[in-house]
């Protein structure tokens, strides 16, 4: 009986490795078709990157609201008491328009023509 | 013109002219003309029942749409019922609106009258819209009348009238009159009076006076400026575009050259002009709240720069400077704001509050803890700014030094020398 070369030994263990290795993962598994239907699908969760927009309400001060606008019109306007309707006398006053001139008598020229 | 209405003029003209107050006897307003069945039934929000007539006179018996000539105002036909002896004279008067039937109201444009003569007439006068989503309605439709109870609107309207009288007399000097050529004002003076002159239309009557007119255009755009829910600079142009037809430079320059006009009657009976033209940090104010309103932060932080830039001293826009900054994630930005309004006349204690929430979100918890402090100084039952401190501070290290314990009065001794 011969003994074993390194080479061989060498190999042999590496095999060993290998085969501890799969052994200790489990292995390769054959899962059946009807397995996989059977098997209910779980949606993955998504862990939020930061804080969630309550949680950054908490943290911090909820800021205060804007101002009112500054419209055309104030709130609580009030006309002068200057608005008054205005007086009417400068249209009554205003002169008619004059009426229209009368035609000419027709001319004997024209009476001719 | 027949030999009655010559007779009516001449009986005006015989008698003492009416004060302001008073009304003359042959002449009937419109406003307080309108007869029963041209009332609006029901109540209109915003607008009231017009007067009941009485006596005799001019009673005003239709309304309907009439066919209107281009970009002018709409025209409308009234049924005029003369009651007692004529003729009369009807001024339209501001107080009453026409309302059409798809529920919008139009006003009367200033400074129209009619010489009502015989037992029925028709006469065609003038209105202006009084909102801006307002389109005219086809000729021949029925109208109904309510009162106007608006001061905003019939003080604007009755200025208009009033400057349109005085204006002949008050603004000569700026016009020509050359032979029979229609007047024109050319003056190299730069004054509100000479733009005023400028601005309005010039003609004469039949016996050679004066006589100015506002263009519809400027006129319609000042009304439409007091829309409650905002008109300006902005929105004429788009109004001009979509009424007018006009292309958007042409547009623009109507209402550049429009401005100055309309801010000068609105100053006139004592409305807010600055709300109205880019010129105006209030303007830009308004444009920035819309934006923000709508969610646009960075639009709105524009706008609020813009009102702090043209007035330096605008507490409110500096405020909301910080406020849009914030919204868009400046918070530095924001704080920097918060504080110069903190420093400004009147500060609130909520630009404080802000100024702390902005300082929060740059992690400074002792900067916002000391603008906590300073919140609670100016409004010290604000519940918010204490809880808040708490957590800032919690250990009180922004806390105002306590005060020094009195001194004890020992007796003095007496140097010897």
């Amino acid at each position: 009986m011969s003994m074993a070369s390194p080479v061989r030994l060498a190999r042999a263990l590496i095999w060993t490795g290998v085969v501890a290795g799969l052994t200790a993962c489990g292995g390769p598994q054959v899962v059946s078709a009807q397995q996989q239907l059977d098997t209910p699908m779980t949606p993955q969760v998504v862990t939020p990157a930061g804080p969630s927009p309550e949680e950054l309400t908490r943290q911090v001060p909820t800021l205060r609201p804007l101002p009112g606008a500054k419209p055309v019109r104030p709130a609580g306007y009030q006309a002068a008491a200057a608005a008054a309707d205005p007086d009417p006398a400068p249209i009554i006053a205003e002169p008619p328009a004059p009426p229209p001139a009368p035609a000419p008598p027709p001319s004997d020229e024209d009476t001719l023509e | 013109m027949s030999i009655t209405v010559l007779g009516l003029w001449i009986a005006l003209l015989q008698g003492a002219p009416p004060a302001a107050s008073e009304h003359h006897p042959q002449v009937d307003r419109l406003s307080a003309r309108i007869a029963a069945e041209l009332v609006e039934p029901e109540a209109v929000p915003g607008y009231g029942a017009p007067a009941r007539p009485s006596g005799d006179g001019v009673m005003i018996t239709g309304a309907r749409t009439a066919p209107s000539a281009g970009t002018d105002a709409l025209r409308i036909t009234l049924t005029a019922n003369l009651v007692g002896a004529g003729p009369r004279l009807l001024l339209v008067d501001a107080g009453v609106g026409f309302r059409d039937p798809l529920g919008k109201v139009w006003v009367p444009v200033p400074g129209q009258h009619l010489v009502i003569q015989g037992a029925e007439s028709s006469h065609v006068i003038r209105v202006l819209p009084v909102t801006p989503k307002q389109a005219r309605p086809v000729p021949n439709m029925p109208l109904r009348v309510v009162a106007l109870k608006d001061q905003a609107l019939i003080a604007l309207l009755r200025e208009v009238r009033r400057i349109e009288q005085s204006a002949p007399t008050d603004l000569a000097r700026y016009v020509k009159v050359e032979g029979d050529g229609p007047p024109t004002v050319d003056t190299a003076v730069v004054n509100r009076d000479a733009m005023l002159a400028s601005w309005l239309v010039w003609s004469r009557t039949a016996g050679g006076a004066l006589r100015a007119t506002f263009p519809v255009r400027g006129l319609t755009l000042a009304v439409l400026a007091l829309d409650p829910h905002g008109f300006s600079e902005g929105d004429a142009v788009e109004w001009l575009r979509e009424h007018e037809g006009l292309r958007v430079q042409g547009a623009t320059e109507a209402v550049t050259r429009a401005v100055p006009l309309i801010e000068g009657l609105l100053e006139r009976v004592g409305l807010n002009p600055k709300g109205f033209s880019s010129a105006h940090a209030d303007y830009h104010f308004n444009e920035g709240l819309r934006a923000m309103a709508r969610g646009d932060a960075a639009a709105a932080l524009t706008r609020f720069e813009a009102a702090a830039r043209l007035d330096p001293k605008d507490r409110e826009a500096r405020y909301a400077v910080g406020v849009a900054a914030y919204r868009a994630g400046k918070f530095q930005d924001a704080a920097d704001a918060f504080l110069v309004a903190t420093g400004m006349q009147g500060a609130t204690a909520d630009a404080h509050y802000n100024r702390a929430a902005a300082l929060y979100r740059l992690d400074d918890r002792l900067g916002a803890a000391r603008s906590l402090r300073r919140t609670l100084t100016l409004a010290p039952n604000d519940e918010d700014a204490a809880a808040w401190l708490k957590l800032a501070d919690p250990e009180g290290r922004t806390a105002p030094p306590p005060p020094p314990p009195p001194k004890k009065r020992g007796k003095r001794r007496r140097r010897t020398p």
